[in-house]
């Protein structure tokens, strides 16, 4: 199926962290979740199958045939964003899910898969020209668009998750260091102009506020920040043990499969196991990054680099707020976190970035 | 195979910055996780256990009281009480219009506490977590139900989620307002205990309330207790009943012979004792005004008078104390029944007269010559100012003072009264002056309490027995754990000068001051009036028109078994003689008492002049 040439440049080291980093992940939700009844280790399990085939087919599939449906699927993610704007379902106060099929998905999490690919044949095609102001701004209107259909819904989070996927890419790309430093300067100001004027969910600004002094109001917003900080300090060097954490068991971390997961793997596995995760996030992100770094072409380092910034920011974030380092916001640990689209998106991605690590040297044959 | 463009550097050079950016990200996770489990792992473990850990409280059940035969004075019952963890309610405009349905009332009743998360602490002033608040007393066995029903029910329940029920003891008095100054009452401190608000519920809280148990447990993330992880630290220890000396029903007869005389005469306080001779027992204590117990949130203005206890508040006796002075001075031979006194209405001693109370034309010019029999019968204050005199201060302190009377009686009740000579510190001052007072019941102050003890002595034949209220404590199986016997206090007076005492009183019903409104028909009984002028604070000497009427006496006279006194404190109107005031309600007591206790009568003559009396048109 797949030619023998490919074969041998398949990144092995990247395959199995991504398949220890899943195999923890299903464990750490089972100890986290097996006593409540949604099962979610056994569903977690078939996502990871379908994610497995996601997978396959991103790595069988030629990345330099993607720029001819760059158009397609730009119009194909707009699609769902606004549909789940008018249809979704409403949960927790955020519509992000669309049911097809008795299967509820998240567009949102295919968005930025999706949009890595646009922006990466985008920016490919105007490598010449992203010294330009110009082409620098078109860009972000370029990704602007389902970025706010998502920030509407609202996804503080995942909307994040593109700006900073762009932001990314465009600096990997080549863009004026000055353009980006008065782009970031312009998003602060939007952002302190969100908060005065209250375009921010309530929600939203409390968490912000929460986690700069969470002992404000440590049974409501600070909640989760508190609780989380202790839960993990609590589990010391070694962990209470698999299934033994009091903090996390005693449903003391409400979401404790899903956004605030880290804090079962720092209660129960301690400093040892929490660090062992970390570092094979780390082994990912060097493969990763070697694999952008050592593509064939542009359009491939682009992607690659994209997909590399998203999971940065993504555990970064995750990690951060959990260990209350960085504001609470609804991102996921990839990977690891329960959750269907996510898992999908994510082993996708990991997918594309085997291809195009398989596809390098190919001119030297 | 399309033809690539050369790598531009540049992309290279950027994927290494950006790269290092993120490595120095995961470098401070690491920084920080190490800080969290590694250096600070201690503190967050610690800090994680006290969030789990909670001591439970088990409460101990209350004692109650009751009176000698067993019957409820003080009885604990558990009634359904609404109330809610505020923190687990999720809505609380909906939660009270949930509760509002069922239990009836404004939701806004029930929306205040469910709001109230957080209170600041008076002490340290910093923020609190409400965990628990109470909504609704007394509900009904319907609301109850509806409740549980709708809590179990799926949709319906979610709205409910954060309220409960609880059984909550609640202190009842079946005697009402009739024994309360005894009983006392429990009252909500601000932490929300129940402890003594006065009398015996105050006094011996500590042995009705008992010790409550502790049991540690932990509890998941929202407060529910994991039930595995109870550890017992401390058993509970059940309050104890304490069974009195009281008699409900004599109590009953005794409050509302009472509640007669202050009907009619508006006083400002009264009391009535029932003594038992033989023993001690105090079989009934009452004290006006009072309140019934239950009812004391309803009250307006100032409650402090209703709070006195008035048997065992020191007051001015006046001419009751006599009987003590005048046969003291026939026990040490200072008299004998036989010395002579003159009375001339009046008498100068220091600067001030000793005047008497003179009824009808022939007692204008004062009593005439007397003897100590005629003294006590008229109860003359001229008469027993000479005897006073005669006695001097001291002797007569030591007579007062074997009948107990300038001691605290040693019942368990909370502002016992002991007796004083004068009122306070002056003690002696003004010598034989005070003496003749004292001897006539001025310038000296005892507890009813105390006094009625001291006639029981003299109607037990100079043998005072101490005052008893607490029979005994017993457990919930039945069994007495303390019990506190008759005690003899010793012989206030001797058998000789008894006899004569005794004979004295019984001539006071028979010819004296007590002939018209103090014999208890088919009964011979003895007694003293008593009629003492108040002094009014800030005031020099005695006050104009304001009186403590008094009687003390016992009954049958001759084979006695109680002893009955009465005291009104500033009767209104015209009427406020002792034997006027005070009298006629020691003969209803009396008469009820005896018929209750079912004495036989003693002279029956009296009873058949009675008959005749009434049947003359």
């Amino acid at each position: 199926m797949i030619d023998a040439r490919l074969r041998k440049n398949l990144d092995v080291p990247l395959l199995l962290t991504t398949l220890l980093i899943v195999a923890m992940g299903i464990l750490t939700i089972y100890s986290a979740s097996h006593a409540s009844p949604g099962r979610f280790y056994q569903k977690q399990v078939v996502w990871f199958c379908l994610g497995m085939i996601g997978l396959g087919i991103a790595a069988w599939l030629d990345y330099t045939r993607l720029p001819r449906f760059s158009r397609a699927l730009y119009i194909l993610n707009l699609l769902p964003l606004l549909i789940v704007l008018k249809f979704g379902d409403e949960r927790k106060g955020a519509i992000r899910w669309i049911e097809i099929g008795g299967f509820q998905f998240q567009p949102s999490e295919f968005s930025k898969i999706i949009m890595i690919v646009c922006l990466a044949v985008f920016l490919s095609r105007r490598q010449h020209e992203i010294r330009r102001f110009s082409t620098l701004a078109y860009s972000f209107l370029y990704i602007g668009v389902p970025t706010i259909l998502i920030f509407r819904q609202p996804d503080l989070g995942t909307s994040l998750v593109l700006v900073a996927i762009w932001f990314g890419m465009t600096f990997i790309a080549g863009a004026n260091l000055k353009h980006l430093a008065a782009f970031l300067l312009a998003g602060l100001l939007l952002f302190s102009g969100m908060w005065h004027f209250n375009i921010l969910k309530d929600y939203q600004k409390n968490r912000l506020s929460a986690f700069l002094n969470p002992e404000i109001d440590p049974k409501e917003t600070g909640y989760h920040v508190l609780q989380s900080r202790i839960a993990i300090g609590s589990g010391r060097t070694t962990g209470k043990g698999f299934g033994n954490g009091t903090q996390v068991q005693g449903k003391f971390i409400p979401e404790n499969h899903t956004d605030f997961i880290f804090t079962v793997v720092g209660e129960e596995g301690g400093f040892v196991v929490s660090t062992l995760l970390v570092l094979l996030y780390g082994v990912f992100f060097v493969r990763g990054g070697l694999i952008a770094a050592h593509a064939e072409d542009a359009l491939g380092q682009l992607i690659a680099a994209g997909i590399v910034a998203m999971y940065a920011f993504h555990t970064i974030v995750n990690l951060g707020m959990t260990v209350g380092i960085m504001p609470v916001t609804g991102v996921p640990l990839p990977l690891f976190s329960y959750g269907g689209s996510s898992m999908i998106l994510n082993l996708t991605a990991v997918g594309l970035l085997l291809g195009i690590g398989m596809r390098r040297h190919k001119l030297m044959f | 195979m399309a033809v690539q463009a050369p790598h531009p550097p540049l992309i290279r050079r950027r994927i290494e910055i950006f790269f290092f950016f993120v490595v120095l990200c995961y470098v401070s996770l690491i920084g920080r996780i190490v800080y969290l489990q590694a250096v600070y792992g201690d503190h967050y473990r610690e800090k994680a256990k006290s969030l789990r850990e909670r001591t439970l409280r088990l409460p101990a059940s209350w004692g109650a009281i009751t009176d000698r035969e067993g019957r409820p004075l003080a009885v604990t019952t558990h009634k359904g009480v609404l109330v809610c963890d505020p923190t687990m309610v999720e809505d609380p405009e909906r939660t009270a219009q949930a509760a509002a349905e069922i239990f009836g009332g404004d939701p806004a009743e029930y929306r205040d506490a469910l709001q109230r998360r957080q209170v600041t602490d008076p002490e340290t002033g910093k923020p609190q977590t409400v965990r628990w608040a109470a909504l609704k007393q007394g509900l009904t066995l319907e609301q109850m139900e509806t409740f549980r029903k709708r809590r179990a029910d799926k949709e319906k329940g979610k709205a409910l989620e954060g309220l409960f029920i609880q059984d909550m003891p609640e202190r009842t008095y079946p005697m009402g307002s009739e024994a309360m100054h005894v009983i006392g009452y429990m009252v909500q401190g601000d932490d929300g205990k129940m402890r003594g608000g006065m009398g015996l519920e105050a006094s011996l809280n500590k042995v009705l309330r008992g010790r409550d148990g502790e049991v540690h447990a932990e509890v998941d993330g929202r407060g529910r207790i994991i039930p595995d992880t109870r550890q017992p630290m401390r058993a509970v220890e059940d309050g104890l009943d304490v069974k009195l000396t009281l008699d409900s029903n004599i109590q009953h007869i005794a409050a509302s012979e009472l509640a007669v005389v202050c009907e009619k005469y508006k006083p400002v306080g009264a009391t009535a004792i029932v003594l038992d001779v033989k023993t001690g027992d105090i079989l009934a204590m009452v004290s006006y005004p009072g309140f019934d117990p239950l009812k004391r949130r309803e009250l307006k203005g100032d409650i402090e008078p209703m709070l006195l206890n008035r048997a065992i508040t020191r007051y001015e006796p006046g001419s009751t104390l006599k009987i003590i002075s005048v046969c003291g001075a026939l026990e040490d031979k200072i008299i004998s029944p036989n010395t002579r006194f003159y009375c001339g209405g009046k008498l100068q001693i220091g600067k001030r007269h000793v005047r008497c109370v003179l009824h009808g034309p022939q007692e204008r010019n004062g009593h005439g010559w007397e003897t100590p029999d005629g003294i006590i019968a008229k109860s003359c204050n001229v008469g027993t100012a000479q005897i006073g005199r005669m006695m001097g201060l001291e002797t007569l302190e030591r007579h007062l003072d074997r009948f107990g009377l300038l001691e605290k009686t040693g019942v368990q009740l909370p502002n016992d009264m002991a007796g004083t000579l004068g009122f306070g510190e002056e003690k002696y001052r003004g010598g034989a002056g005070k003496a003749a007072r004292v001897a006539f019941g001025q310038s000296v102050m005892v507890t009813p309490l105390a006094l009625a003890s001291a006639y029981a002595a003299i109607a037990n034949n100079g043998r005072r027995m101490l005052p008893r209220l607490v029979m005994a404590y017993t457990n919930a199986d039945g069994k007495v754990v303390q019990e506190f016997p008759v005690r003899e206090a010793g012989v206030a007076m001797d058998p000789q000068a008894t006899a004569h005492a005794r004979n004295y009183l019984e001539q006071v019903v028979l010819n004296g001051t007590g002939k018209k409104d103090a014999r208890i028909p088919g009964y011979t009984c003895a007694g003293k009036t008593g009629t003492a002028q108040k002094v009014v604070a800030n005031q020099r000497g005695y006050a104009r028109g304001k009186y403590v009427a008094s009687f003390f006496g016992y009954v049958p006279a001759k084979n006695p078994r109680v002893v009955i006194c009465v005291v009104v404190d500033e009767p209104q109107g015209s009427e406020y003689y002792g034997s006027q005031v005070a009298a006629p309600a020691f003969r209803e007591i009396g008469k009820r008492v005896m018929w209750y206790l079912k004495v036989p009568p003693d002279d029956p003559a009296s009873l058949r002049q009675q008959e005749a009396k009434s049947r003359v048109p």
